[in-house]
C-alpha cells in the first residue's frame, strides 16, 4: 500500500527555534481516502498541515503530489481549514465564501453560485447576508468549512474540523466529507475525538513528537497494534474468581466482568465456565484510543 | 483572474463604503477648500485710508501705489486733523496721512505693506513738491518720478515670492500628508486586522504573501488617488471661485502631474514600511507603537516640507529635497513654490525609486516571515538577516 498515495510526505523536518515540531516524518495518503491525523497536543499535526498547504516551508524533506513535487499551483486547488479559525468579522457570510472562491480563481458568477450551494448544504441559507461576527461560533465554523469546500478542491486539509460542533453539525460535516472522499478527493483531518476518527477514517496516522509512530487502515491497525483482549462476563461467581483465569488480567471492569490477555482463549473459557455462569465471552480488538495510549506512552 | 485584483477589489468594496473613509474624504475636501480660500480671506481686506492736505492728486497717487503692491485701498479726503483723529479712533479709517506734516495717524498698528505704500506715496509727493518749487514743469516732474520697479532675479533660479506659489506649496504639503501618511496607517491596521483575526493563514494558503500585500497596497492606493483627484478638483474650483487662478504660476498642470508621481513613490515606500511594521504585532493597540519610526520619518519630511514652503531656498530644504524618503514631500513643495533645476528633480526621483525598490523588497521579506507569528511583538532582528530556523 506504500507508494501509491496521491500525497506523500518524505522525511519532513521543521523546527521553531529550539522546539522540534517535525522530526523526519513520512506518510502516504491514498487517493479518495478519509485520512485521520491523531496525536497529542504539540505532536506536529498542525505543522504538518501547514507544510502541506505551503503556509510554512520545511527545513528538510519533501512533499509529493500525484507522484511529483508538490507545487504552489497544486496547492491553489486544495481546500484548507486552519486550526486558528479566521474569517473577516465584518464581511457577510455569503460574500466571504464567494471571496475565497474567487481567490481560488472562480469567476464572480460561479463564486456566488457555489457560495449559495454550500450555505444551503450546511444549513446556513438564511444567514447568507449576516455579518460573520453576528453568527454563533458553530455557524462561523460552518462558514469556515464552506470556505474550504467552495472551490471544489482536489485535496481537503482540515485541522480539527469537528471541534466545537454540535452533534447534528458533526453528522452533516461527516457526511459531506465522506461524499468528497467517495468522489475521489482525499480528506486529511486531525481530531482528538478518536471514536469519530475510528468511525470515519479509512486510514489513520498516529503522530508523536514529530514522528509517525503508527499508520495504516484502522482495522489493520487494530489487528496489528495493541494486544487483543478477551472480554469475559461471569455471573454467580465467588469473589476473586478472576484470579483463577490463565493469562494477564488487563482490567477488572466490575465484580463480574474482566478484560484479559491470554494466548489460549479456550483455556480462559473453560476456567470461566468453572467459576460460574458465563454471560459473555468474546475477543475484543483494542479501540483507536487504546492503541493511541499504548503507542504514544 | 489575478488574485492581487481580487484582494484589492474586496478591500475597495469594504473600505470604500466604510464611514471613516467617507468622513476622511469630506474632511480633506473641507481642509483644502479652506486653504485655497484663505489667501483671499486674509489678503482680501480693503484698507480705508484718509488724507489731510497735500496735492490734489495725492489720493490718486496712493491708490496707484497700492495697486502696484497688490493691496486694496480706498482713499478719502478728511477735512482736518481733529476729524482724522476721530475717524481713526472710531475705526472708520485704518490710517490717515497728514500730508503736510509727514505724519500718519494710526490706532496703534498698521499692515507693514500699507505702511510701505503710504511711505512711497509720501516720498513721491514731497519730491514732486520740491521739484515744483525748483521750477520744473509738471510734465518733467512726472517723467522724472516714473521709474519702473526693480526686477528680482534669483541666482539659484528656484526662489519665488509670489503669494500664490507659497499657498500652492502649502497645499502640496498638506495633500501629501493626508495622501501618504493616512493610507500607510490603513495598510498597517489592515495587516494587523488579518493577523489578529488569524485569517492570514487561510489567505496565505491561497495567495502568495506578495500578492496579498500588493492587493492591499493597491486598493488603498486607488482610494488615495480618488481622494487626490477630489482634492485637486476642490482646490482648482476654489481657486477659480476666489479669482486666484490668474495668479497661479504657469505650468500648474505639470505640477499636478509631478505631485502625482511623487505621491506614487512616497506611497509605495511608506505603505511597504507600514505593512512590514504592522506584520510585527498582533493587536490593533500595538499598531501606533510599531509605526513610531515611520511616523518620525514622516514628521521630519513634513517639517522640512513646511520649511520649503516658506523658504524654498533654505539649505536644509534643498538637501532633503533629494534625500529619500523626505524628497517625496520636500521636492514637490519646492517645485510648487518655484522652478527647480531639472537635474535636482531627476536625482531626487532616481534615488527615491531605488529607495522604493529596496524598501519593498525588505518589507516583503519581513512581512512574509512575521505575518504568521502571532502572540507578542516580533523582533526585527528575528525577521531580517539570514534565515535562522
Amino acid at each position: 500500500m506504500r507508494g501509491d498515495g496521491v500525497l506523500e510526505a518524505v522525511e519532513l523536518r521543521k523546527r521553531y527555534g529550539a522546539t522540534v515540531a517535525l522530526d523526519g516524518l513520512s506518510l502516504t495518503v491514498p487517493p479518495g481516502s478519509m485520512y485521520g491525523l491523531v496525536g497529542a497536543n504539540g505532536a506536529g499535526k498542525t505543522t504538518l498541515m501547514r507544510l502541506v498547504m505551503g503556509v510554512l516551508a520545511p527545513d528538510a524533506g519533501k512533499l509529493r503530489w500525484r507522484g511529483r513535487p508538490l507545487r504552489w499551483a497544486d496547492r491553489r486547488r486544495f481546500g484548507y481549514m486552519p486550526e486558528e479559525r479566521g474569517l473577516y468579522a465584518r464581511m457577510r457570510a455569503g460574500e466571504q465564501i464567494a471571496y475565497f472562491a474567487r481567490l481560488h480563481g472562480l469567476s464572480p458568477v460561479r463564486a456566488r453560485r457555489v457560495a449559495d450551494h454550500w450555505l444551503e448544504r450546511l444549513g446556513l441559507a438564511d444567514r447568507r447576508n449576516q455579518l460573520v461576527e453576528a453568527l454563533s461560533l458553530g455557524n462561523q465554523q460552518r462558514v469556515q468549512l464552506a470556505v474550504a469546500l467552495a472551490h471544489d478542491p482536489e485535496l481537503l486539509v482540515l485541522d480539527e474540523p469537528f471541534s466545537g460542533l454540535d452533534p447534528l453539525a458533526v453528522d452533516v460535516l461527516a457526511q459531506v466529507l465522506q461524499e468528497r472522499a467517495a468522489a475521489g478527493v482525499p480528506v486529511i483531518f486531525s481530531s482528538h475525538q478518536l471514536e469519530l476518527v475510528e468511525r470515519l477514517c479509512d486510514e489513520v496516522a498516529i503522530i508523536a513528537n514529530g514522528r509517525l509512530v503508527a499508520a495504516g487502515e484502522v482495522a489493520a491497525l487494530r489487528q496489528r497494534e495493541g494486544r487483543a483482549a478477551l472480554r469475559v462476563v461471569v455471573a454467580d461467581a465467588a469473589p476473586g474468581w478472576e484470579a483463577n483465569l490463565p493469562g494477564t488480567l488487563l482490567e477488572r471492569v466490575s465484580d463480574r466482568e474482566v478484560r484479559i490477555a491470554a494466548a489460549d482463549d479456550q483455556a480462559v473459557l473453560r476456567a470461566a465456565a468453572r467459576a460460574g455462569r458465563v454471560l459473555h465471552f468474546g475477543v475484543e480488538r483494542p479501540s483507536l484510543a487504546e492503541i493511541f495510549r499504548e503507542v504514544v506512552a | 483572474m489575478n488574485p492581487v485584483w481580487s484582494v484589492a477589489a474586496r478591500e475597495i468594496v469594504t473600505r470604500g463604503r466604510s464611514r471613516s473613509y467617507l468622513i476622511g474624504l469630506a474632511v480633506s475636501v473641507l481642509l483644502v477648500a479652506a486653504v485655497a480660500l484663505l489667501p483671499s480671506l486674509f489678503g482680501g481686506r480693503t484698507h480705508q485710508v484718509g488724507v489731510v492736505g497735500g496735492a490734489a492728486d495725492l489720493p490718486e497717487q496712493l491708490v496707484a501705489q497700492a495697486t502696484a503692491a497688490e493691496l486694496r485701498v480706498t482713499v478719502m479726503r478728511v477735512p482736518d486733523e481733529p476729524a482724522a483723529r476721530a475717524a481713526v479712533a472710531d475705526r472708520e479709517l485704518t490710517a490717515v496721512l497728514l500730508a503736510d506734516r509727514g505724519v500718519v495717524l494710526t490706532d496703534g498698528g498698521i499692515d507693514p505693506r500699507l505702511g510701505q505704500v503710504l511711505e512711497a506715496a509720501h516720498q513721491r509727493h514731497r519730491t514732486a513738491q520740491a521739484l515744483q518749487a525748483a521750477g520744473l514743469s509738471p510734465t518733467v516732474i512726472e517723467q522724472a518720478l516714473t521709474v519702473s520697479p526693480l526686477v528680482y532675479r534669483p541666482v539659484h533660479g528656484d526662489e519665488t515670492d509670489t503669494m500664490a506659489g507659497f499657498w500652492l506649496a502649502l497645499v502640496v504639503v498638506l495633500a501629501m500628508m493626508m495622501l501618504i501618511y493616512l493610507p500607510a496607517v490603513y495598510v498597517a491596521t489592515g495587516v494587523v486586522e488579518e493577523k489578529s483575526s488569524r485569517i492570514v493563514e487561510l489567505l496565505l494558503a491561497t495567495v502568495r504573501p506578495w500578492q496579498l500585500l500588493a492587493g492591499k497596497i493597491i486598493r488603498i492606493g486607488l482610494l488615495g488617488l480618488f481622494q487626490l483627484a477630489v482634492i485637486a478638483a476642490t482646490g482648482l474650483t476654489a481657486a477659480r471661485l476666489t479669482g486666484v487662478t490668474a495668479q497661479l504660476p504657469p505650468g500648474l498642470g505639470s505640477l499636478v502631474a509631478s505631485v502625482f508621481g511623487w505621491f506614487l513613490l512616497g506611497y509605495a515606500f511608506f505603505s511597504a514600511l507600514a505593512a512590514a511594521s504592522g506584520a510585527l504585532v498582533s493587536r490593533q493597540e500595538d499598531v501606533n507603537g510599531v509605526l513610531t519610526p515611520m511616523t518620525a520619518l514622516m514628521m521630519v519630511a513634513y517639517g522640512v516640507g513646511f520649511l520649503a514652503a516658506y523658504h524654498p531656498g533654505a539649505p536644509l530644504a534643498r538637501v532633503l529635497s533629494v534625500v529619500p524618503p523626505f524628497s517625496v514631500v520636500v521636492m514637490p513643495t519646492r517645485i510648487a513654490s518655484g522652478a527647480v533645476p531639472a537635474w535636482q528633480i531627476s536625482v531626487a526621483a532616481g534615488l527615491m525609486v531605488v529607495a522604493v525598490l529596496v524598501m519593498v523588497a525588505v518589507a516583503a521579506r519581513i512581512y512574509q516571515r512575521a505575518v504568521l507569528r502571532t502572540g507578542g511583538r516580533v523582533r526585527l532582528t528575528e525577521v531580517v538577516g539570514r534565515r535562522r530556523s
